[in-house]
């Protein structure tokens, strides 16, 4: 496994992303041994939720998690999810906003309890974490994620721009789709599509800002939309460091995001994605993002070539093409800057690289 | 592409497959008492649960285990007895995406067994049995069986792909669905507006 070395100072600020090549999980630290956890991914050499394996790797206490983010429920973004709610006590669970209602509770229940024998990933990560958490809290556009008015002697705060209120109806049409019904036919209950739903996190250190752009993408007024032209999203602290939206998918770019949410040339960190042949980023995405940032970062840039013995390939090649490993390397991705500096010390372990 | 092994398309007999795809209900007219057929199922199901290699058996006999009604399918043919089958590769599929127009479905691949590492595909439409078609939808469940055949020092390699019919659901379930679901809305709290 890596060497993180030893964890941030008391007065450094970091942010490290995790991805085995599907999949990723965030730690921040805000100062004064705070931290803030979003998403979840295992590592591979051990199946820990990544996040905690690594606070426990550079000697953080994980009573010291202050929060828990489940930025949305696709299962590349919760795996391990309900292990790292249990291993951090004093943490709560932040979830979105579209899931405080009926439908999309019975929604978590059909698809993510063990009530039937039909599991969407996501979903039963998600429901096992909130039976497990001590506090669950919904959160939507201006929700306070995480306040202090002493780290450092600066004030802090974690709000989330997302999901706006539209979207929150958008998602209880979909999940009524699949609500159940007595003789009615349980069908597998996909991903909503585009994401709308997720959580996006401005973080304000106090003089500085961090942006998470989870797997936000864009449509009509929803999505980033909803958040560039919200005039109190556009007061919140512009940010010098910005882990970019949906795998730096075109569908998850807003211009407004560089010139509004963003301080001048940002550093950028974002995690790839890969569904058969379809990959991201692309060159196209990797150019675009690198001309408006003062470096790009990828969490995972390991081999993609099929890890199947010889003649089984040759077998499946018959009826499938494109196979490819879902998981393609472990990396991680370390931003590190003292509370009122201007430049972030970045470190890269495993597979990950500069792009 | 079904190789002799699956169920017959023709028949009307509930086609059931090589593994757990037997229906959980049969038909009125089924000819089989319900269960005599539970119980093949749960051999079917135990057969890959042992994670073992050790799948060689006679395929008549495998057959008249894991389907029997594969073996009362009007038309059917059964294989020779001498022949011995062994399962290379059990995969456990999820479809991601279905593409009319290319006639592929991108598909996440688990292996039973746990050996191999996950890994996506695309497959063509065209390898779907007709009477699973309907069944093929984003998040549909299928299990894709890879297998040599040796008979008389001929080896023959043969594939099958076959998705899992789901039942409907039942007034329990749902009454146990509504019950966690109000559970689940008590414990979630609003986190706090910034002004």
């Amino acid at each position: 496994m890596f060497d993180y070395g030893p964890g941030p100072a008391a007065d450094e600020a970091e942010l490290i992303v995790f991805g085995p090549g599907y999949g990723e999980a965030l730690a921040v630290h805000f100062g004064d041994g705070c931290w803030l956890l979003v998403d979840s991914c295992l590592t591979p050499s051990n199946k820990k939720p990544a996040a905690t394996d690594y606070l426990s790797r550079i000697g953080v206490p994980l009573q010291s998690v202050r929060a828990i983010v489940a930025s949305h429920w696709h299962d590349d973004h919760v795996k391990g999810l309900a292990g790292m709610v249990g291993e951090c006590p004093d943490a709560e669970l932040f979830i979105s906003g579209v899931f405080n209602n009926a439908e999309a509770a019975a929604f978590l229940a059909a698809y993510g309890s063990d009530t039937a024998a039909v599991h969407t990933g996501g979903a039963k990560e998600l429901y096992a974490a909130l039976s497990i958490a001590k506090r669950s809290v919904c959160v939507q556009q201006r929700s306070i994620i995480l306040e202090d008015r002493a780290i450092q002697g600066r004030y802090m705060r974690a709000v989330a721009l997302s999901p706006s209120p539209a979207v929150v109806d958008h998602f209880i049409a979909h999940a009524a789709t699949y609500m159940a019904a007595a003789s009615g036919p349980i069908q597998h209950a996909p991903e909503l599509k585009p994401n709308l739903e997720a959580v996006v996190i401005s973080i304000d250190l106090g003089g500085d800002g961090i942006l998470l752009g989870s797997d936000l993408e864009d449509q009509g007024e929803m999505g980033w939309s909803a958040i560039v032209g919200n005039d109190w999203c556009l007061k919140n602290q512009k940010a010098s460091a910005y882990k970019v939206a949906h795998h730096g998918s075109i569908t998850g770019h807003h211009a407004n995001i560089w010139t509004d949410l963003l301080g001048a040339a940002p550093i950028s960190v974002l995690t790839p994605f890969h569904r058969g042949a379809h990959r991201l980023p692309n060159p196209t995405d990797t150019g675009r993002i690198n001309k408006l940032s003062s470096g790009l970062f990828i969490s995972s840039t390991g081999s993609k070539k099929p890890q199947i013995d010889a003649s089984l390939q040759k077998q499946m090649a018959l009826l499938g093409r494109n196979i490819r490993p879902v998981f393609t390397g472990f990396g991680a991705v370390r931003f590190r800057k003292r509370l009122g500096d201007d430049t972030w010390s970045v470190d890269l372990f495993g597979s990950a690289a500069a792009l | 592409m079904n190789q002799h092994l699956s169920a017959a398309a023709d028949s009307n007999l509930p086609d059931v497959g090589l593994l757990t795809s037997l229906p959980l209900q049969l038909p009125l007219n089924s000819s089989l008492p319900l269960r005599k057929v539970m119980s093949e199922r749960r051999m079917a199901v135990t057969d890959f649960d042992r994670g073992s290699d050790n799948n060689e058996v006679e395929i008549p006999t495998r057959i008249a285990r894991l389907a029997p009604h594969v073996i009362n399918v009007k038309g059917y043919v059964a294989p020779k007895v001498g022949a011995l089958a062994a399962v290379l590769q059990v995969w456990e599929g999820v479809v991601l995406e279905v593409d009319p127009d290319q006639q592929i479905m991108l598909v996440k691949l688990a292996d039973r067994q746990g050996l191999v590492a996950e890994h996506t595909a695309e497959l063509g439409l065209d390898w779907v049995v007709a009477q699973d078609m309907e069944l093929v939808r984003p998040g549909a469940v299928f299990y894709w069986t890879i297998y040599r055949e040796t008979k008389r020092s001929t080896i023959k390699h043969s594939q099958e792909i076959r998705f899992r019919r789901l039942p409907n659901w039942t007034n329990r379930q749902v009454e146990a669905i509504n019950s966690k679901a109000t559970a689940l809305l008590s414990k979630l709290t609003v986190a706090r507006q910034a002004t």
